[in-house]
Formats: C-alpha cells, sequence, structure tokens
C-alpha cells in the first residue's frame, strides 16, 4: 500500500519533479537560511556607519591629547561597520534617508573632558549615537552594543593612563623618601660618632680636670719642698762659711806630710838601689862562678854542689832584696799616695771657697724656685677650675648630643617606615597594575556545550523547521488515507502505517539531504552526524505523522490546521530567545508540542551537551509518533464509512 | 459459497433536489448478475457504498441490516473515487495492492502468475488506464472476487472507460457462476441495451422502484 502510494506519487516525469522539489524543500528553507545567517555579526562589516568627529582636542601636561581622533581612526580601522567619516549635517540626513543605518558623533569638547580629571575638574566625557529604527531595529541594538564597547575602552585606556600617572608619582615620591632615608641614615651615623666623640670628651675632660687638680696638689707640694730646700741651703750656707780655712790648713798639712814621705821614699830608693846593686852583683858572681867553674874543671855535682852553697847565700840576699825592694816600693807608694793626698787636699783647699759661693748662689736661686713654685702651684689651681668647668660642658655637650641622636634615630626610621609604605614596583608591574585598574573586571566564560556561530546556534530551530515544513509539503500531493484500502475492509492500523509509511519516507530522505547539505555546503559541525541523523529521522516521521493525522481527520481543514500548528510550534519552541521569555500563557504550549523536543534533542546532539537529555526527547517524540498513528487509525476506522460530503467533496484543497 | 441475497428497499441518501441517491429497491441474488440502471453522477457511487454497508442511509433499508457485515460481504468493484486504482499506476502495483488486501502473497511472482491467470501479463509494467476495458474489469472484478468473505461484487459504471456489454458479461457471468451475487451498475441506454439482449438479466432503476 505505501509502494502503491509512492509509485503513484512517482508515476510520471512531472509528479517525479514534484517529489524531488518536495524532498529538497526542507534542504532549501534550512540551508538558505543558515547560509544567509551563518555569521551575521561578521557580515556587520558591510552595515553603513556614520561617524563625526568634532573633537578639538585638549593639552595636558604639556601634550597634546587628540582622543576624539584615536578613537576614530581605531574605529575606522576595525571594520566592524562600514564606517564613513562625514559632517554632522550629512550624518543627520544619512540616518534620516537610511543612507546610514545610525551615526556616532565625538563631540568636541571629548578631549577636554577626558582629561578634565588631570586638571582636577571632573566631567565625563560624552558619545553620541543617533539612531533610527525605521532603518532596523536590530541595527539599533547592535550599535548599542558597539558604542558601549566603545565606551568601555575608553573608560578603560584613560583610567589605565591616569593608574599609571599615579602609580608614576607614588614611585618618585618613593625614591625621593629613599634619598632622605640614606641622609637621615648618614645623618645617625654621624650623630652616633658625635656622641661616642661627646663621651670620649667626657671622659677625657673628667681626667684633664683630675690630673690638673692633682698637678696643683703636687706643685703646692712642689712649692712646700722647695720651701725646705731655701731653709736647707741657708743652713749648709751657715756651716760651710768656715771651710775655707779649714782646707788651707789641711792642705798645709797634708803638703808636709807628703814631703816628708818623699824623703823617706828617697831613702827607701837608694837602699833599694844597694839592695839591687848587690843582688845584680850576686847574680854576675854567680855567673863568673859558673864560669870559673867550668873552668875550673870540676865534675858537674861539684859545681852543683858549689853552685848549692852559692845558691844558698843567695836566698837571704833574694829575700832581703825583695823585702828591700818591696819596702822601697811601699814607701814609694806611700810617698806618692801622700803626695796625692796632699795634692788632693790643696786642690780642695782651692775649690773650697767657689764651694761656698757656689751655696751661697744656691741660697739665693732655692729662693726664687721657692717662687716661682708658689706661682705655679696659683697657675696650677686656676686651671684645676677651669678643666673641671671644661667637664661638665662636655658632659652638658654629651647629653644635648644624645638628645639628638635619638632625634635622629627617629626620624631615620619614620623615613625607612615611610619607604616600606611605598612599595616597590618595576615598570612592569606598575603598567599591569594600571592595566587592571582600568579594567578591573574581566569576565569568563564557561561553556558546557558551544555552537560554533551564530548560525550554527539557530540550525537546530530552523531544522526542526524544516522537518515540519518538509512534511507539510508532502501532504499536498500525498492521499492520506488509501480510499481503496478503506473499501476493501483493511484493518485501520494497517490503513493508517500505510497512509504514513510513503511520505515518513520521503520525509527522511529530506532529512537526509538536508542535513548534508546543512553539514557540507554552509559547513554547520553537526556534532555525530549518524546520531544526528538518526534523530532527525525520527523528528521527520513524527511530524509527518502529525501532519497526517489531521490530514486523515479533517481533510483539507487538517492540511490548514498543520499549518497553525506550524506557526505556533514556531513561536513556542524556544529555538531562538530562551522559552522563559515567553508570555506565560504560552509555556503550557511550550512544553506540549513536538518541536519543542525536536530543538532540545538537536541542540544537545549537535552542540555535544548531555545524550540523557536528547533521550528525553526522542521518548517524548516517540509518544508523539504512537499517538499520531494511533489517531490516524481511529480516523481510518471511522472512514470505513463514507459521508455524504466525501462522496461530494464541498472544499478541494 | 451459501445463497443469500442482498435486498435494497426504498435506499436513499439525502433528500431534496441535491439528494444523493433517490429512493431505490432491488435484489441481488448470489448466482445471478443484476443490473441498476442510472444517469452517471453520484448516485451509482453511493448505491454502491449503501449497499456496501459504507455510507449512512436517510431512509430505505438493506438486507442483511448489520453495516459491518455488508462491508465484509459487498465487494467494491472499480467504484469511481472509492475504490478505482489510481490510473498512472502500473497494473503490477494494482495487483500486488490487491493481493496484500486479500492478505495473499504480493510477491513478483505471485503477481506474475495472477496476472498470467488473468491474461494480463503482457500488460504489467503498463500504466493502470492503458489496460483494454475488457481486461481491466475483468483484472478487478477477480481481484475483488479474492478477498475472503467476499459474497456480492458491485461493478460500477464499467462504461465509463469504454467497456460494453460485451466486454464484462462474460467475467461478470463467470463469477455468477462461481456463486458471487454481481451488481452491475450502467448507463439507461446500456440497460435498454442489456435487458434487449440477456432478459434474464433483472435490471433496476436506480432511484426508482424496480422495474422488471
Amino acid at each position: 500500500m505505501a509502494l502503491s502510494e509512492l509509485r503513484r506519487l512517482s508515476a510520471g516525469r512531472l509528479p517525479r519533479i514534484a517529489i524531488l522539489a518536495m524532498v529538497l524543500i526542507p534542504t532549501l528553507y534550512a540551508g538558505m537560511y543558515l547560509y544567509a545567517n551563518h555569521d551575521p555579526y561578521g557580515g556587520l562589516s558591510r552595515v553603513p556607519a556614520a561617524l563625526v568627529v568634532d573633537d578639538t582636542g585638549a593639552d595636558v601636561d604639556g601634550d597634546h591629547l587628540d582622543a576624539g581622533r584615536q578613537v576614530a581612526d581605531q574605529l575606522l580601522e576595525s571594520d566592524d561597520f562600514a564606517w564613513s567619516e562625514v559632517d554632522a549635517d550629512q550624518a543627520a540626513e544619512g540616518v534620516r534617508d537610511g543612507t546610514y543605518d545610525f551615526a556616532l558623533t565625538i563631540p568636541a569638547d571629548f578631549s577636554t573632558a577626558l582629561t578634565s580629571s588631570a586638571r582636577l575638574e571632573p566631567e565625563r566625557a560624552r558619545l553620541q549615537l543617533t539612531t533610527n529604527d525605521a532603518n532596523s531595529y536590530l541595527s539599533t541594538t547592535i550599535a548599542d552594543t558597539v558604542v558601549q564597547r566603545v565606551r568601555d575602552a575608553v573608560a578603560s585606556q584613560v583610567s589605565e593612563e591616569a593608574a599609571e600617572r599615579f602609580l608614576l608619582s607614588l614611585a618618585q615620591i618613593r625614591s625621593d623618601l629613599l634619598d632622605a632615608s640614606d641622609g637621615a641614615g648618614q645623618l645617625r651615623n654621624g650623630a652616633a660618632s658625635a656622641v661616642e666623640g661627646a663621651d670620649q670628651l667626657v671622659t677625657g675632660t673628667t681626667q684633664l680636670s683630675a690630673g690638673a687638680t692633682d698637678l696643683a696638689d703636687g706643685l703646692a707640694e712642689l712649692s712646700g719642698g722647695v720651701d725646705e730646700l731655701a731653709n736647707g741651703l741657708d743652713t749648709l750656707q751657715t756651716q760651710t762659711a768656715g771651710l775655707p780655712s779649714d782646707t788651707a790648713t789641711l792642705a798645709e798639712g797634708a803638703r808636709q806630710v807628703a814631703d816628708a814621705n818623699d824623703q823617706i821614699a828617697e831613702i827607701g830608693d837608694t837602699a833599694a838601689g844597694v839592695v839591687d846593686t848587690l843582688a845584680d852583683s850576686y847574680a854576675e858572681g854567680r855567673t863568673d862562678l859558673v864560669a870559673q867553674l867550668q873552668a875550673s874543671g870540676l865534675n858537674a855535682d861539684e859545681q852543683a854542689a858549689i853552685l848549692a852553697i852559692y845558691d844558698g847565700l843567695g836566698e837571704p840576699v833574694e829575700s832581703v832584696t825583695t823585702r828591700v825592694d818591696e819596702t822601697s816600693t811601699a814607701l814609694d807608694d806611700l810617698a806618692s799616695g801622700a803626695d796625692q793626698v796632699a795634692a788632693g787636699n790643696e786642690a780642695l783647699a782651692a775649690a773650697t771657697p767657689a764651694l761656698v759661693a757656689g751655696i751661697s748662689s744656691a741660697v739665693a736661686g732655692a729662693d726664687q724656685l721657692n717662687t716661682g713654685a708658689q706661682s705655679a702651684s696659683d697657675g696650677a689651681d686656676d686651671l684645676s677650675s677651669g678643666a673641671s668647668e671644661l667637664a661638665s660642658g662636655a658632659s652638658e655637650l654629651d647629653t644635648g648630643l644624645v638628645q639628638l641622636s635619638d632625634g635622629i634615630n627617629q626620624l631615620a626610621t619614620g623615613l625607612d617606615d615611610g619607604v616600606e609604605q611605598i612599595p616597590l614596583l618595576s615598570d612592569d608591574e606598575r603598567r599591569s597594575i594600571a592595566q587592571t585598574l582600568g579594567n578591573p573586571l574581566d569576565i569568563g566564560n564557561e561553556s558546557d556545550a558551544e555552537a560554533a556561530s551564530y548560525g550554527a546556534g539557530l540550525a537546530p530551530f530552523f531544522l526542526a523547521l524544516a522537518a515540519w515544513i518538509g512534511g507539510y509539503v508532502l501532504f499536498l500531493l500525498v492521499r492520506p488515507l488509501s480510499s481503496r484500502a478503506l473499501a476493501a475492509n483493511q484493518a485501520s492500523l494497517r490503513v493508517a502505517l500505510g497512509g504514513w509509511l510513503a511520505p515518513a519516507v520521503l520525509g527522511v530522505a529530506q532529512m537526509l539531504i538536508a542535513l548534508t547539505v546543512v553539514a557540507l555546503a554552509v559547513g554547520i559541525d553537526l556534532g555525530d552526524m549518524v546520531r544526528t541523523g538518526a534523530f532527525m529521522a525520527l523528528v521527520s516521521v513524527t511530524f509527518i505523522a502529525i501532519v497526517h493525522m489531521l490530514n486523515a481527520w479533517l481533510g483539507a481543514a487538517g492540511q490548514f490546521l498543520g499549518l497553525v500548528l506550524m506557526v505556533l510550534q514556531l513561536v513556542t519552541a524556544g529555538g531562538t530567545f530562551p522559552w522563559q521569555t515567553l508570555p506565560e500563557a504560552l509555556h503550557p504550549a511550550h512544553h506540549l508540542l513536538p518541536m519543542t523536543y525536536a530543538v532540545d534533542g538537536l541542540r544537545q546532539l549537535m552542540y555535544g551537551g548531555e545524550t540523557a537529555l536528547a533521550l528525553h526527547a526522542v521518548l517524548v517524540l516517540l509518544a508523539w509518533l504512537a499517538a499520531a498513528i494511533g489517531l490516524s487509525a481511529l480516523a481510518a476506522r471511522r472512514q470505513r464509512v463514507w459521508s455524504v460530503s466525501r462522496v461530494r467533496p464541498e472544499l478541494t484543497l | 459459497m451459501s445463497e443469500a441475497t442482498l435486498v435494497a428497499e426504498g435506499v436513499a441518501v439525502g433528500s431534496g433536489p441535491r439528494a444523493l441517491l433517490r429512493p431505490t429497491s432491488l435484489s441481488v441474488r448470489s448466482g445471478a448478475i443484476t443490473a441498476a440502471a442510472g444517469d452517471p453522477g453520484h448516485g451509482h457511487t453511493a448505491l454502491a457504498l449503501a449497499l456496501a454497508g459504507r455510507l449512512p442511509l436517510t431512509a430505505g433499508r438493506v438486507v442483511p441490516g448489520d453495516a459491518r457485515e455488508r462491508q465484509r460481504l459487498v465487494g467494491l468493484v472499480d467504484v469511481p473515487g472509492v475504490s478505482e486504482p489510481d490510473d498512472v499506476l502500473p497494473v503490477r502495483t494494482v495487483i500486488g495492492e490487491d493481493l496484500a488486501m486479500a492478505r495473499a502473497s504480493a510477491s513478483r511472482s505471485a503477481v506474475r502468475s495472477a496476472a498470467a491467470d488473468l491474461g494480463v501479463r503482457a500488460a504489467l509494467d503498463e500504466r493502470f488506464d492503458h489496460l483494454g476495458p475488457a481486461e481491466r474489469s475483468r483484472l478487478l472484478l477477480a481481484l475483488t472476487a479474492r478477498r475472503r468473505g467476499v459474497q456480492f461484487l458491485v461493478l460500477c459504471l464499467p462504461e465509463r472507460y469504454g467497456a460494453l456489454v460485451p466486454d464484462w458479461l462474460p467475467a461478470a457471468q463467470t463469477h455468477a457462476a462461481e456463486g458471487f451475487g454481481v451488481l452491475v451498475t450502467v448507463g439507461r441506454q446500456t440497460a435498454r441495451t442489456l435487458s434487449d439482449s440477456h432478459p434474464e438479466i433483472a435490471v433496476a432503476a436506480i432511484g426508482s422502484e424496480m422495474i422488471a
């Protein structure tokens, strides 16, 4: 039966073309739409937009800033839209008559306002957007978005620069503080040495003071001692007055002694001389003896005995000689000695007057010394008192320096702390902090499943819609229920299935071709092709079953209802805006109608979402399929019996 | 096949000047051929459907009275808009479809053998409307007769595709001989010809009481 219906449809060339056309309709619909809308945001660069730059620039810190020109240049380069730079009048007219979809104006005080905070006269900069909804409503929305982005970019840039400038000043302050801190450190060191020095000074002056006091004491003692010396010398003078005459007398006597001794000595010498002569004669005699002995011819022993006798005589001679010599010598010594004594005494006597004179001058000198020692002692006292004043002065200096040192310490510590508070930043760090200050909020995007493009995002919706349209269109040619089968008393389910099968096969063919074209030609990634293909096939046969059922029950009116249902599902499926944005009255329709689930399932499959959700959609679609076929079978059952209007139809579509 | 008679008494569908079927009475006996004559229009179809229990009656009754039973008993053959095959279909498809409806095998060989039996083997792949009128009537009568439970065959206006009495009569007679009750709806002219040549065939008028 299905086969015959297919055969019926395909018999003849025109019908074949018709079938081909019908099979291609979903492809045409989905393919064209997805091709055209693959990346509408990418095509924005063809949308004409006017740009008016009235900015006069501003001077800040000696630089001339032309922010308006910069923004304009960036926009012109960016290719977001087909920008044309025109004057204000042209822009206004262009937006009015549709030449431009919208106009962006950078006013004259743009740069001035941007730099106003630097001059401490804050004022917001303004950008002006002129739109005309008569041109295109979406253009307005998109223009709004773009201008927002421009605003954000400019704001971020300005904040970043301001922040960088602040940070730079802060770095300058820090380095100045650092210098101050170094200086304070040196100062502290100096103060410490000063304190040490003062300490030493204190010690030194204290010692000096003590020493001066000692000196004064010592000199006082000296003075006392010298006084005693003077007294002693006086006494000596007195005692030695008679000395010269005494020594002269002594000298005389010594001389006399000496003379006497001299005479004795001479006698001694004479005796000595005699004795010596004696000795010599003895000696000569010996020698003569020896010679005589030898000449005599006596033997040695006899010679020796004679000699011995001679020698025996010699002993006392010798001893007498010796004694006399010794005595002579002693007497000589004595004489010389006495001579010396006499000389000495004479010298002494000669010197004694000088001694006495010397003692007198010593006395005089001692008196002077006494006076001098006294004044030295007084002077030393003054020195002592002066030194102790110096010592106390040094002590005060020390105290003062310690305070100074403490104060400097505090200064140095304070400066160091100050330096600590200001962080040390490298150029890169400063820049990145400035950037973050300028743009503190970043939006991270985590995507559980992602559509590759705008077109890919809408593909599930349009594919589902294409499936419905494809199914709908088939029933312009296909008969839902075969009258032959009905008239031949066939089982209703069989009739229903038979009527559904032919268009279902065509529907599957439609979907496969559409998917292939969309995937290959339009380039939309469909995820797992097999699963997506199978799912689309299910969607198609389900939709066809529904339209089939409507046709079986209501004939031409049913076909019309199919159209109505399509529109309803178009609105409630939630293929574009999230379905929750629909008015509440439409929510039941959303949950009930099958296209919702077709779109959901496709989404899950195409973007790699959860298979469980896709399975849910599959189950709902299967339920709709079963219900639709069941209802078609019911219709078949009823249509076993004709009605008058069926025999003679009033409305033919 | 058991003896049975299909009787229509004053069967009418619709009323007024646009009535689909004016009151008609006739009877179809098994093993006999009956003709019903009327002007071409919806009346033929309406009569066929009414007899087959597939059209609610505005007036009159049919025996047997159970419509479901009649749906099984009466085979509608080539009724325009109801059971006539599509002209564009190949003969093979029509045969296959009918075999399937008769719950017989519809394989290519079965179709071939059925076609051979019915003398249309040569025309298997031709368009159905290219069949000659005699073959057409014969084919459709035979295919409908195969259905289980069918005792009466109603052939509607065979002359609309050019089948004259000699074209369809032999087939009708064959089936009548097998025990089917055959009703053929014809135009008035054909009815006159028929009653002249075959007086044994009862002729009723669609929209009026039985003539003879």
